[in-house]
């Protein structure tokens, strides 16, 4: 299950300061200066997010060669689009979106490091709890829409492979349609399974309720 | 509750497919991420596919590693994909406007018509998108853009060509799936 594995394996506790703040500290730290910095286009703004991501980071005390380590492929990515600003545009073009890029990674992480994954979609359910003055019960159909996904994200990735594993024994997998054909009629059924068993315990249809 | 749990395991299906290994190309990775979107917008129709791709979007940029190659956060709105990314809800509810006209009125040929769904949502919605996320975020001049966006082309028909294929094969196995009515349950449970 290397999904589910990637799913909650990103958290790394340390009890620093940076993991006891508060999750609407975290995601104002990390949302106001990203968005700031990627509608304001500065070079110097860019490079002050790369510096807030880094700083938080080493303050979180989580070993610097797994928090400000950058996967190479996403380094090709990043050096190869500001290439065009560097050469065509000017210094700073190319500065900006190389550090924005960069930046916008490292203060993301702040939040997926120093967070369990559990806080993360509480407080993903939590904004939307407002909506239930005009939704009837929005915010709990939210966060059950929520659970499940996550849930099913392994499911899925494991019948992927188990459709692919037949396909290959029977010597049939260079057909991409054929492999994803099951897989997409697992996933309704899948769903249709959760949605009863759901129901069956009166959760979250408020329409359904009323009626009986 | 069956919508609830449609939007979200539809969600799951674009994480899965997003987190499957896929191709680098230069700017934007190529995964079987825009496969599921548009099997999604093809086989459980607008509404409920807009909500499942604004779902997996609201997950990943809380912070959850559903975007490719495990990428979190609002940082992927800084990468040259953002304007695809972005697209994903409007294409879902476009394309599921069309296919479920197409399913609803029983018309033949649905593969080709799914097909063609597919393709107008992509040249109207997601190109113009993409490219437009790559001007702002990367510099490129429109022209340049518009020539890394083509090199896209070629795996979107034969990606959205696939996902009509799927989405015919499922809705024959789930004939209900896009019914003009919902059928009033029985009233047991």
């Amino acid at each position: 299950m290397r999904a589910g594995a990637q799913l909650f394996g990103q958290h790394l506790p340390t009890g620093s300061w940076v993991h006891r703040l508060g999750i609407g500290t975290k995601y104002a730290l990390v949302l106001l200066p990203s968005l700031a910095s990627l509608v304001v286009r500065q070079w110097w703004l860019a490079l002050a997010l790369v510096a807030l991501g880094a700083g938080l980071l080493l303050a979180s005390r989580i070993p610097a060669r797994w928090s400000l380590r950058l996967p190479w492929y996403f380094v090709v990515m990043a050096v190869l689009v500001s290439l065009y600003g560097f050469i065509a545009v000017s210094w700073q073009a190319g500065t900006t979106t190389l550090a924005n890029i960069i930046g916008a990674l490292l203060v993301s992480r702040v939040l997926t490091m120093t967070t369990p994954a559990a806080d993360l979609v509480d407080a993903l359910v939590g904004v939307a709890r407002p909506l239930d003055r005009f939704v009837p019960q929005a915010s709990e159909r939210f966060g059950l829409a929520v659970a499940l996904m996550l849930r099913s994200i392994p499911h899925l990735v494991d019948s992927f492979g188990q459709v692919r594993q037949a396909a290959r024994a029977r010597g049939l997998q260079r057909r991409v349609a054929g492999l994803l054909t099951p897989v997409v009629i697992m996933a309704v059924a899948h769903a249709q399974r959760s949605g009863e068993a759901l129901t069956a315990r009166g959760l979250g249809d408020p329409d359904d309720r009323i009626e009986r | 509750m069956m919508d609830v749990a449609l939007v979200a395991v539809f969600a799951a299906l674009i994480a899965a497919f997003s987190l499957v290994p896929g191709i680098n190309l230069v700017v934007v990775p190529i995964t079987l991420q825009t496969l599921a979107v548009g099997l999604t917008a093809m086989v459980i129709g607008p509404w409920r596919a807009f909500a499942a791709t604004s779902l997996y979007l609201l997950v990943g940029f809380a912070g959850l590693p559903v975007f490719a190659n495990g990428a979190a956060g609002i940082g992927v709105l800084a990468r040259g994909s953002a304007g695809y990314l972005l697209s994903f809800p409007l294409y879902a509810l476009l394309v599921g406007l069309l296919a479920q006209a197409v399913v609803r009125r029983g018309w033949r040929q649905r593969w080709l018509r799914l097909f063609l769904a597919g393709l107008v949502g992509s040249f109207t919605l997601v190109h113009p998108m993409g490219i437009a996320g790559m001007m702002v975020n990367v510099n490129l001049p429109l022209a340049k853009a518009f020539t890394l966006d083509m090199t896209f082309w070629v795996g979107d028909l034969i990606k959205t060509a696939i996902a009509a294929g799927v989405a015919v094969a499922v809705h024959k196995a789930f004939p209900a799936l896009l019914a003009t009515r919902r059928v009033p349950g029985p009233v047991t449970a």
